[in-house]
């Protein structure tokens, strides 16, 4: 892959990333008061999942490659664990509503840079064990500032 | 031309049907939340006021859905409820009508405080949920992105709006009426 096939998939990937961030992000900010119902996590869970299916048409694959396999839910599980640690705060109105988007905003966004990592290293999320969906999801972590 | 005649006239049958099972319902409510009418007003203006408060924060409020509504069924355009509601327009009307019921509620000294303040957090609940989704709808019709199902959506909005039109009930009720 060359540097300006490599920018290209980079801006198209930050451009996909960002909006499905920021749909999630609202569609939790507004429903923290009933994130104990896991309403948040059934609208994310939807945006995560076309958001993942976008990026993976991007590096022109399949998305029967991917489906929902026991890695891709690997992804999403972290996804609940962080909700669930969030449940409390977006009780408080306001307050609890900025937190709730603002978390769930910072979440996407490193999945969206881990499904980019992962695709733009040649690998297929449905191979990868739960351990290696881990990894790049820290390293996404670390290194989503960058891009 | 006897279409649209047609149709006004079913709408306006159709709103003198709801308002008088209304009457019922609202003085059942009105029972049902401990501010009787005989305590402050008779049983007949206490149902009038009801009914004018209905017509002019709810009824009027939704007059843009309910001309769209004839003009779809007039024009015979094949479409569900889902796509009619699929923008949020509910969202939208329950933030106007939850804000100005937490301001009556605020502002107007409520018969029962504990009462009063639960339907406040409700309707502030309200506020920023239906102000998130309706931002939420806007930012993805301009992006062209389907994330979320219409009919997921439009349901939503739909009991959003309900639970709003009956919590600022409560909220008219408690504010004495004014």
């Amino acid at each position: 892959m060359n540097s300006d096939e490599e920018k290209y998939l980079k801006d198209r990937a930050k451009s996909i990333i960002r909006n499905y961030s920021i749909a999630s992000g609202t569609a939790s900010g507004a429903l923290a008061i009933v994130a104990f119902l896991s309403v948040d996590i059934a609208f994310s869970t939807s945006i995560v999942v076309k958001m993942i299916a976008e990026l993976v048409r991007l590096f022109g694959r399949s998305i029967d490659e991917v489906k929902f396999t026991d890695q891709y839910k690997a992804l999403i599980q972290k996804f609940i664990v962080v909700s669930l640690s969030k449940s409390l705060i977006s009780l408080v109105p306001g307050v609890g509503n900025v937190a709730n988007g603002l978390m769930t905003y910072h979440l996407i966004e490193s999945i969206g840079w881990a499904v980019y990592e992962i695709l733009r290293d040649g690998k297929n999320p449905s191979e990868l064990d739960e351990e290696e969906v881990k990894v790049y999801l820290r390293r996404a972590e670390k290194n989503k500032v960058k891009y | 031309m006897l279409e649209v005649a047609l149709s006004t006239k079913w709408l306006i049958l159709e709103i003198a049907h709801i308002e008088t099972e209304l009457v019922q319902v609202l003085a059942f409510f009105n029972i049902v939340i401990g501010q009787s009418p005989s305590a402050t007003l008779t049983w007949d203006a206490s149902v009038q006021l009801s009914i004018k408060w209905l017509f002019f924060n709810v009824i009027l409020a939704l007059l843009p859905l309910l001309l769209n509504l004839i003009l779809v069924k007039i024009g015979q355009v094949s479409t569900d409820r889902a796509e009619l509601l699929k923008d949020g327009e509910l969202f939208f009307f329950s933030t106007t009508i939850a804000a100005s019921s937490v301001g009556t509620l605020l502002f107007q000294s409520p018969s029962n405080p504990i009462i009063a303040s639960v339907v406040s957090y409700l309707l502030m609940t309200i506020i920023m949920v239906s102000t998130g989704l309706f931002a939420l709808s806007s930012f993805l019709k301009l992006k062209k992105m389907d994330v979320i199902d219409k009919k997921v959506f439009s349901s939503s909005s739909a009991w959003c709006a309900f639970i709003t039109v009956v919590l600022s009930y409560f909220a008219f009720v408690q504010g004495g009426m004014k």
